[in-house]
């Protein structure tokens, strides 16, 4: 790696960097629990200079690592130390929204929650929805196809791009996809890119899928006193073909724990509660919500609370989305797994993981996308001894080896990054590396882009 | 307090992104709190050295707390960036500027005096057309107000107290309030005199500390915090201030304190500190003047708003003056004046001040409330730069002048 020669180029090209360590420190994290200190931060302002820093850090061997928000909770920003940071912040525009065609294009700094105000200011709906989306990036969204509550009925990240520029490893910039929603014209790329976690190379600008802003929404709140009675009311509503905008699970520990910080009146004694929300045609909405409380009733939920109004749904959701605070503020430090099992078997999962988290004697709160199968089981240290460090790792270890045992993945949507990066061998044969890592050296034989990361 | 174990706490969750008005204009980590925390962690286990860089970044912050309200870890970002600009002082000193600023002017009254008398000068006769002559200070002087004619500390010594039914309350003179908005402590003592209060000016107090703090001069804030606690007798239970930051300021000087033989004092002090609109909300009847009917917007200053909780009270205050507020966006977003903050970062500061105006601009409000005199500096002068000329007040004028206005 000659990190001087690749900043020669930089600074001969007035590109925005920094390499005091007073300055790289603040980008040497992300919100997993891992850090190393990058040798230079650079800003670039559009996608040539993005192409121009990665031309010259493959011509001199120097690792890159692409940063959003750094957001990640699986270090995916960890790079190598001494290496590069593309901090991609600075490209933030909404490039267009095109009402006509219900698309988006924007920069890869966009927040997804900006993008959000300006598309609903329109009338328009960009549903992925990550708990983090009030400060994550699209472009991190797209690297590790985030998802959030929306995506049972409405699909991850994925679902939503319909082109792409990418500037690959040696800086030559490809564009792919555009205003279509049919298109099979060659292979596709956009599945190769999204989810690469920054490996493959780096998204400049994505053009999105829009759709029309939902009537209504209604919330409901069903509590169980038996964690297989909520798990049997998902299934039930979705074989009677209602297909809900949310099903969120909350369990006796983490409705505690929220309750402490911001009081929605959740039962504390309860096994657990779905927060359940329907949308779209209002007369629809109002039949679907009969129905869902009635199926509620007859699953064994022993009470079910529908939000009145706009105000007390708010309160619920403002709960739910406190729920990582409210877990923050009872441990030292908290480690989020997010392993995803077939819906069927999520309450065996949700069992499962407490009974390992008790054997270990970590508290552990669990919040699920019960919809569509997605586990955070969170485990809160309380001591930061090494001891407990290790304890947890030997926790983490066995709740991957049973969602791999459940028929279920790794991760959902938070992606592997580095702290997962050890299970991949458990989850995929000897071949499938192969074939992953031959498509990674294809693309970046220089291994600049994101080379500690996943693979 | 343990700075290390307090930096700790940080989850790196990134929540206080959405809502760092500076992170939002700048989006470079160093302007976000989870920056500075970091940058404290790691000068406090002694893996780096604050120098210029890290200096830059811990003054990239406007002490306005919103990272505060939403951080899950409950990190007290505001004592950090403090405590490491102490740091920094302690090691390297200031400026000559800064120190005469800090240490022989600010926190003396009477010099302050003698100051004022010079900027009054310097408004009336041609100096100022001189200092126009340097672009980058022709547009940051343009913050200041027009200088009246006498401060609020000379106003008081012309007017005698008035005997009060109720007992008597202890009133800390902000600088601001004293140099450039007499008005406005006018209308303190008009209001409180009218609830039946004896008003006891706290005239051998100085300056809150708040600009020493905020640059690291911290034993010479503790000077300064000596003396004003010592200029209330035991006895008065309230000690009201009209100015967010001194507000707040006072009733952190425990943190000042933490661990030496004033603490107690200092605690005993501070939980008798509270802003005026709260107190004449909360613990007085209010007299009913005549009904102003103004379409005002009122803006909350960081430190009213989130460092004492403060929110609601002057919104009464607007409503028992017969005045209809009109809310604003983001009512809670700092307006960039922040102390010295606005000079010094003129640019970035401006940035946030046109948002404000133009939240203000979009409520079509005749008039802007804020319980802040510092905030009112900043936004006035937005206002003529940005927009139009409209009044700021602070809320006990309105009562003020609607008990004027009824004759009572
Ligand atoms: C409180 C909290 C709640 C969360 N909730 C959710 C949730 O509900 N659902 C969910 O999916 N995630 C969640 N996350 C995880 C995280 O926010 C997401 O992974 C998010 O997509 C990351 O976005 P970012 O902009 O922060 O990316 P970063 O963290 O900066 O980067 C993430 C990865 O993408 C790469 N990358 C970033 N930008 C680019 C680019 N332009 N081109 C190529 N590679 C790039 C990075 O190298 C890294 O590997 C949560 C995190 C927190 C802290
Ligand atoms: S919100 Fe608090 S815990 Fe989260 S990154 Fe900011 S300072 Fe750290
Ligand atoms: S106090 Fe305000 S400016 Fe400073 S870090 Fe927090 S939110 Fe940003």
């Amino acid at each position: 790696m000659d990190l001087q020669a690749f900043l020669q180029v930089i600074h001969s090209k007035n590109i925005e960097v920094q390499c005091d360590p007073q300055d790289t420190s603040c980008f040497a994290y992300d919100a997993a629990n891992l850090e190393s200190l990058p040798g230079a931060v650079v800003f670039p302002k559009d996608t040539q200079e993005v192409s121009v820093i990665l031309e010259a850090a493959n011509r001199f061997k120097v690792p890159v690592t692409p940063r959003g928000a750094g957001t990640s909770l699986a270090g995916g920003t960890i790079g190598i130390p001494g290496g590069v940071a593309l901090n991609l912040t600075q490209m933030n525009q909404i490039i267009e929204i095109d009402e006509e065609n219900l698309t988006a294009i924007v920069q890869p700094g966009v927040v997804t929650y900006e993008l959000h105000q300006a598309v609903e200011k329109l009338g328009l709906f960009y549903p992925p929805d990550p708990g983090s989306m009030k400060m994550s990036t699209i472009g991190g969204n797209i690297s590790v196809n985030a998802g959030g509550p929306h995506c049972f009925k409405y699909g991850v990240t994925k679902d939503y791009i319909l082109g792409m520029e990418i500037v690959l490893a040696d800086g030559r910039i490809i564009r792919f996809g555009g205003k279509y929603i049919k298109n099979v014209s060659g292979l596709d790329l956009g599945s190769l890119f999204i989810g690469s976690e920054g490996t493959l190379g780096v998204v400049t600008e994505a053009t999105l899928r829009l759709i029309p802003m939902p009537e209504t929404k209604r919330t409901i709140l069903a509590v169980y006193n038996d964690l297989d009675e909520a798990a049997r009311t998902v299934s039930d509503i979705v074989r009677n073909k209602i297909v809900p905008a949310t099903l969120e699970l909350m369990d006796q520990e983490s409705m505690r724990l929220i309750e402490r910080i911001r009081p929605a009146n959740l039962p504390l004694d309860a096994a657990a509660a779905i927060l359940i929300a329907v949308d779209g045609p209002a007369s629809q909405v109002e039949k679907e919500m009969k129905l869902v409380e009635t199926l509620c009733l007859k699953n064994g939920a022993r009470e079910v609370r529908v939000a009145r109004d706009d105000k007390e749904q708010e309160k619920l959701w403002e709960g739910r989305r406190s729920a990582n605070g409210a877990m923050s503020q009872n441990c030292k430090a908290m480690v989020v797994e997010d392993a995803s099992v077939p819906r069927s078997k999520l309450p065996d999962m949700i069992r499962k993981c407490k009974e390992i988290a008790e054997r270990y004697h970590i508290p552990c709160a669990i919040l699920g996308h019960s919809g569509d199968g997605n586990v955070h089981p969170h485990l809160l240290l309380q001591e930061l001894t090494q001891e407990e460090w290790e304890r947890a790792d030997k926790a983490v270890d066995e709740i991957f080896r049973a969602a791999l045992d459940l028929g279920g993945t790794l991760t959902g949507e938070h992606g592997i990054g580095l702290v997962k990066k050890k299970y991949m061998n458990w989850q995929f044969s000897p071949d499938t590396m192969d074939l992953m890592r031959s498509l990674k050296n294809t693309l970046d034989p220089n291994q600049i882009l994101n080379r500690n990361i996943m693979l | 307090m343990n700075y290390a174990e307090e930096a700790n706490r940080c989850r790196r969750c990134g929540m206080c992104h959405a809502v760092c008005p500076l992170y939002k204009a700048e989006r470079r980590e160093q302007f976000v709190a989870r920056g500075k925390v970091r940058l404290t962690k790691i000068s406090e286990e002694g893996r780096i050295e604050l120098e210029d860089r890290a200096k830059t970044t811990l003054y990239n912050c406007l002490d306005c707390r919103a990272c505060m309200e939403v951080c899950p870890a409950g990190v007290n970002v505001s004592r950090l960036v403090k405590g490491m600009r102490k740091k920094i002082y302690d090691k390297h000193g200031d400026n000559l500027l800064m120190n005469v600023a800090l240490e022989h002017l600010t926190s003396y009254p009477k010099r302050m005096e003698l100051a004022r008398k010079f900027l009054k000068l310097y408004q009336t006769t041609g100096l100022s057309s001189l200092v126009q002559l340097v672009p980058s200070l022709k547009e940051k002087e343009k913050i200041l107000p027009a200088i009246p004619k006498r401060s609020f500390r000379n106003e008081l010594k012309a007017r005698d107290v008035r005997p009060g039914k109720k007992g008597k309350v202890a009133y800390f003179i902000s600088c601001t309030t004293d140099i450039l908005y007499p008005q406005v402590g006018e209308a303190v003592l008009e209001v409180l005199e009218a609830c039946g209060y004896e008003i006891y000016p706290m005239n051998d107090g100085t300056c809150c500390g708040v600009p020493q703090v905020g640059y690291g001069h911290v034993e010479r804030a503790k000077e300064m915090a000596l003396q004003n606690m010592r200029s209330v007798p035991d006895d008065i239970g309230y000690i009201l201030n009209d100015c967010a930051t001194c507000g707040s300021a006072l009733k952190e000087y425990p943190e000042l304190f933490e661990g030496t033989e004033h603490e107690e004092l200092a605690q005993n002090f501070a939980k008798r500190v509270m802003d005026i609109s709260e107190f004449l909300i909360k613990h007085t009847e209010l007299p009913t003047g005549e009904k102003l009917g103004i379409q005002v917007t009122y803006h909350d200053p960081c430190h009213l708003n989130r460092a004492q909780n403060v929110k609601q009270e002057p919104r009464d205050i607007i409503a028992h003056s017969g005045s209809e507020l009109i809310e604003m966006e983001n009512s809670g977003q700092c307006c960039g004046g922040a102390g010295t903050f606005g000079i010094t970062h003129f640019d970035l500061s401006q940035k946030l001040l046109k948002q404000k105006v133009g939240n203000i601009k979009a409520t079509g409000a005749e008039a802007v409330v804020t319980g802040c005199p510092a905030c009112r500096m900043q936004i006035a002068f937005g206002l003529k730069s940005y927009y139009k000329d409209i009044p700021v007040y602070h809320p006990v004028e309105l009562i003020a002048r609607s008990i004027r206005e009824k004759g009572m």
